[in-house]
């Protein structure tokens, strides 16, 4: 199990950054960011640790890890 | 090989351009067709004849004051220097008659009165028309060449004879006696060094090569590059291990393991040992020239500390134990194996080195993928250039800087950022600064007033001396100018760029929050300060930008590197000599440990795990089914290593317990694995934690190739066996093979075929062909068989180039008034890295310690003198460092350097990173910093680490 306070600063930081966008290309682009470069480990991580409530994730990076689970057969 | 001997035309070629002007000369009867501007040495030279000379040799301008070249020229008057006398059309040159026979014998004689006759034995220079000092003083040389066999004036006049020895420097010495005046040595150190160290002090009689202003070498400007002392004709200039050893008798071309220019060398051998290293004129990224790290400071290869045996115990709290390597390897599979039935395929993993070859970074990365079953490697270049790899694969299409070195001789504005090339990349510094003393333009982007912002004979004509944290601030600031003042490249990006991301780019840069005015209140440089530069990079008709872990190491990196791509693409500045994006790489060989699969989600060649076609390409090469999940990167490892799914480890020639951020929480990782495997030359920190030591080999013992930041693919040959008697490569073949997956191969070579034949960019590089040609630059395949000095000509790798919104995220990472200053890390001139290896050598004379540079106000506040103990302490820790108060360091910024273990520089900085790539954000760290009663940990002396001096 991933530490959540870094995940949570992780896909924090990623949302962030391309916050700038539109809001479904942001989530789009974290998402694609997500799978291209997390382990399979730690996207399950944030699926499970948005099921336990989400503390402390923005809207964005929240809308993301949602997308995840919808988007990513695998975890 | 016997010794090589570099051929030396006497003067430079001349530049020319593909339809210059040729003149035709006859030299001695025989034809020759030159460049306008060629001397007659240089085309005697090129026909064959060999002009005696001293003060002339090929690495520097003319000189003519030796007297030695002289010719006649059908229809001149007079004996006129070769070495100054242009070539013009149809002349006819005498190199020798009686004339200039007795001419050249009355100089040398002249010579000959004041010079040690034992200079024969004692020196080590080369024979006349060679480069390459072999025994032979040059001035003896030539007397033997001009006949002359006796002294008529005498040796008990006037002489030098008895000028007392400078032996002051650890590696060469300078004799006074053995000294003609010929100033080759403060010519090369002005022209190809650029230091500008070195006079000719005194006149007529009492003429005398100085160090700076009378000093000895060592406390002069000097910094020990080597130049002087390569240019020398006579025993003047000597290194030290050459009057211990004696003269080499046979070469070993290779290449330097230090920094990521990647310097070729002649390892110079006397039987088995190593001589000295001597720059190669014929390396394509030094062309002769060195740094007194890869000139001098290679003694760590036969340092005591070295381990030699494979080690294991079951504690870590345990003493080491050594065992064969048979029992090494059997204990560590073992144990991977045992963890992974346990707790699953993906709880062990391993780090490549940058240090390492692309053969045995390319075969560590199989072995996990296919031995270990996941994709959890990673690379010591995700603490330095990860952000490169994303940026510019983003923007451009590919992981890789767009340029060859040579390429900055037609610069003509040099925008620096976040880099101090005299420091990190010094021989390409000199090569830089070439080119600025010939005109071009210097814009330095750095908080710290670095020494090329001004130096001998170099000026910046702009520094921009921004706070840290905000280079993304100041490449928007840049692109504003460049979009609302009407300076884009509207043609070249019409052509070779995307419309829409263009588009949409051109109307997010030209917003007032990213105008200079409005950052000027983020960066802190004056907003015309910054139009001002960024007109002059973008109205340039040649500007090219220069980087490093000034721009990476930061939670923006990978932001900064696609703002500056931006940038290029839109002023038109990518894809031919002279422009381009240019990371000056860290580590010799993370260009292609990188190339060579290391990161967790991408196949070698920049290919991602869960793309199906490629996964195919290695599974049939590999007969193993490989996983299509990203794997873990090295902060994931150590997280997970706390949180108890990641178990085991193999750490390659890296030491992430001292170079990686917080070392504290490192540590901690560490000491919760159940299996480390470290494989180094040292017992070096991390390997306190490991329960195997499996010993590594030095660049002296490798057979493979390093890829350095042109991506110039060198060999690095062995000038001896390996010592612990297994190259790396084998040792990670044995271990993948007592894990189940059988691995092998005879030599080095078969490893780069099937990297070429796995990895389109490398397709057509073999080890025959590199033998063959040298070196060769990525991509190397059918469509550029000869390789590719400068990448996106005519198109970019992607296609077409693609601009990205790069908006200023600022650093989570804030000063307060707790921690209200920032801390800033980096490296110096004669140390490297994690010092491992330049601590084990005599460079630990001009850098013994980590010190951290303070501003005199910041300093006076805190009530802080120079040479003061000082506490460093930040959010995550704090250590104890000697102060130096220094004005070049902005007010509220702190600087130090990481090389000593001991300094702890990393016991401060934090887990902030890079958001795409989690580089750590080394360059940007809250501090407060407070005069203490503690000592620093002092480092040993040079004598206790087993060092005596040369």
């Amino acid at each position: 199990m991933s530490d959540p306070a870094t995940l949570v600063r992780m896909v924090n930081q990623i949302a962030a950054n391309v916050a700038h966008h539109p809001h479904d290309q942001a989530v789009a682009e974290i998402t694609k960011h997500l799978r291209a470069t997390w382990p399979l480990s730690m996207r399950v991580d944030l699926v499970a640790y948005v099921d336990g409530g989400g503390l402390d994730l923005t809207p964005l990076a929240a809308d993301a890890a949602e997308q995840l689970r919808v988007g990513d057969a695998k975890p | 090989m016997t010794l090589l001997r570099e051929p030396d035309y006497g003067t430079p070629a001349r530049p020319a351009a593909v339809d210059a002007e040729r003149v035709t000369v006859h030299v001695d009867g025989i034809r020759v067709s030159v460049p306008a501007g060629t001397s007659v040495m240089r085309a005697a030279a090129l026909a064959g004849v060999d002009i005696p000379k001293l003060c002339a040799t090929d690495s520097l301008e003319p000189f003519g004051s030796c007297r030695l070249c002289l010719v006649e020229i059908e229809g001149r008057k007079g004996a006129p220097a070769s070495c100054t006398t242009p070539c013009g059309p149809d002349m006819v040159v005498a190199t020798h008659s009686p004339r200039l026979a007795r001419l050249r014998r009355g100089v040398t004689e002249l010579y000959l009165s004041d010079h040690p006759q034992d200079c024969l034995t004692s020196g080590v220079h080369g024979v006349d028309g060679e480069d390459g000092k072999d025994g032979e003083c040059e001035l003896h040389g030539i007397a033997a060449t001009v006949g002359l066999t006796d002294v008529r004036y005498g040796f008990e006049g006037k002489n030098h004879l008895d000028a007392v020895k400078d032996e002051s420097n650890p590696y060469f010495t300078f004799d006074p006696a053995a000294c003609i005046a010929c100033s080759r040595c403060v010519r090369a150190c002005d022209e190809v060094q650029g230091t500008f160290a070195l006079t000719i002090a005194g006149r007529g009689f009492g003429s005398m090569v100085s160090a700076s202003a009378g000093e000895s070498f060592m406390a002069s400007e000097c910094v020990s590059c080597g130049a002087c002392v390569q240019a020398c004709p006579t025993s003047a200039l000597t290194e030290k291990t050459v009057i211990e050893l004696g003269p080499p008798n046979r070469t070993v071309l290779t290449t330097c393991a230090y920094c990521g220019v990647g310097c070729s060398f002649k390892a110079e051998m006397r039987g088995d040992e190593v001589v000295r290293m001597v720059p190669a004129k014929s390396g394509g990224a030094n062309e002769g020239h060195s740094c007194v790290k890869g000139r001098f400071a290679w003694g760590y290869a036969s340092h005591r500390d070295r381990q030699l045996s494979p080690m294991v115990r079951e504690s870590i709290n345990d003493e080491w134990r050594p065992v064969s390597w048979d029992e090494a390897i059997a204990y560590a599979a073992s144990r991977l194996k045992a963890i992974q039935a346990e707790h699953g395929v993906r709880s062990i993993g391993g780090i490549t080195s940058s240090r390492c070859t692309n053969e045995e970074v390319f075969v560590v990365q199989k072995m996990i993928r296919a031995a270990f079953g996941n994709n959890n490697v990673d690379t010591c270049a995700r603490v330095c250039h990860s952000p490169t790899g994303y940026g510019l694969s983003q923007t451009f299409g590919t992981s890789a800087g767009t340029q060859d070195f040579k390429s900055v001789e037609q610069a003509d504005v040099i925008l620096l950022i976040g880099a101090n090339p005299t420091d990190g990349h010094p021989v390409f510094a000199s090569r830089m600064k070439q080119r600025l003393r010939k005109g071009a333009a210097l814009v330095v982007v750095d908080p710290r007033r670095i020494d090329l912002v001004r130096s001998p004979h170099v000026e910046a004509a702009h520094h921009l001396q921004l706070q840290p944290g905000t280079n993304v601030a100041m490449v928007n600031a840049f692109g504003h100018v460049v979009v609302t003042e009407g300076l884009v490249d509207r043609d070249f990006v019409a052509q070779r760029c995307e419309d829409d991301s263009f588009a949409q780019w051109e109307e997010f840069i030209a917003r007032p929050e990213n105008s200079p005015e409005a950052t000027e209140q983020i960066t802190g440089v004056p907003a015309e300060q910054v139009r001002a530069a960024a007109r002059l990079y973008a109205t340039a008709p040649n500007a090219a930008i220069y980087y490093g872990l000034g721009v990476t190491e930061h939670s923006q990196g990978s932001t900064m590197v696609m703002g500056m791509a931006n940038l290029a693409m839109a002023t038109g500045n990518i894809g031919r000599e002279g422009v381009g994006i240019n990371p000056l790489r860290g580590q010799n060989n993370v260009q292609g440990s990188c190339d060579m699969g290391s990161f967790p989600h991408e196949l070698p060649g920049y290919r991602h795990v869960g793309d199906d076609t490629v996964r195919e390409v290695f599974e049939q090469v590999w007969a193993r089914t490989l996983d299509a999940e990203p794997g873990l990167r090295i902060p994931n490892m150590l997280d997970a290593a706390i949180a108890g799914s990641y178990r085991g480890m193999f750490i390659q020639g890296e030491d992430i317990a001292q170079s990686d951020p917080n070392v504290k929480h490192v540590k901690a990782a560490l000491a919760s694995l159940e299996l480390l495997i470290v494989q180094d030359l040292f017992l070096n920190e991390t390997a306190a934690f490991a329960h195997v030591f499996l010993p590594g080999t030095s660049f002296l013992e490798k057979d493979g190739t390093f890829t350095n930041a042109e991506r110039r693919i060198n060999r690095v040959r062995p000038v001896m066996e390996p010592r612990c008697g297994k190259q790396e490569w084998q040792v990670a073949c044995e271990l993948a093979t007592a894990m189940g997956y059988p691995m092998h191969y005879d030599r080095g070579s078969q490893i780069m075929d099937e990297i070429a034949a796995t990895t389109p960019t490398f397709a057509g590089v073999s080890f025959a062909k590199l033998d063959e040609v040298g070196s060769l630059q990525w991509p190397c395949n059918d469509s550029a068989p000869d390789g590719t000095p400068t990448m996106h000509v005519g198109g970019f790798v992607r296609g077409k180039g693609h601009f990205v919104d790069t908006p200023f995220v600022a650093t989570d990472e804030r000063t307060s008034r707790k921690f209200p200053l920032i801390l800033t890390t980096g490296r110096i001139l004669s140390q490297y890295n994690v010092g491992a290896q330049t601590r084990r050598t005599l460079n630990v004379q001009w850098h013994g310690e980590d010190i951290l540079e303070i501003h005199p106000h910041d300093a006076e506040e805190r009530g802080i003198v120079d040479g003061a103990a000082v506490a460093i302490i930040s959010r995550v820790g704090q250590t104890v460092l000697r102060a130096k108060i220094a004005d070049r360091m902005p007010q509220g910024v702190v600087y130090t350097t990481f090389h000593y273990p001991s300094s702890g520089a990393n016991i401060v900085t934090t887990d902030y990173s890079d958001w795409a790539t989690n580089c750590p954000e080394y360059k940007v760290t809250a501090v407060q910093i407070a005069p203490t009663s503690q000592e620093p940990v002092s480092e040993q002396a040079p004598q206790e680490l087993g060092m005596v001096p040369r």
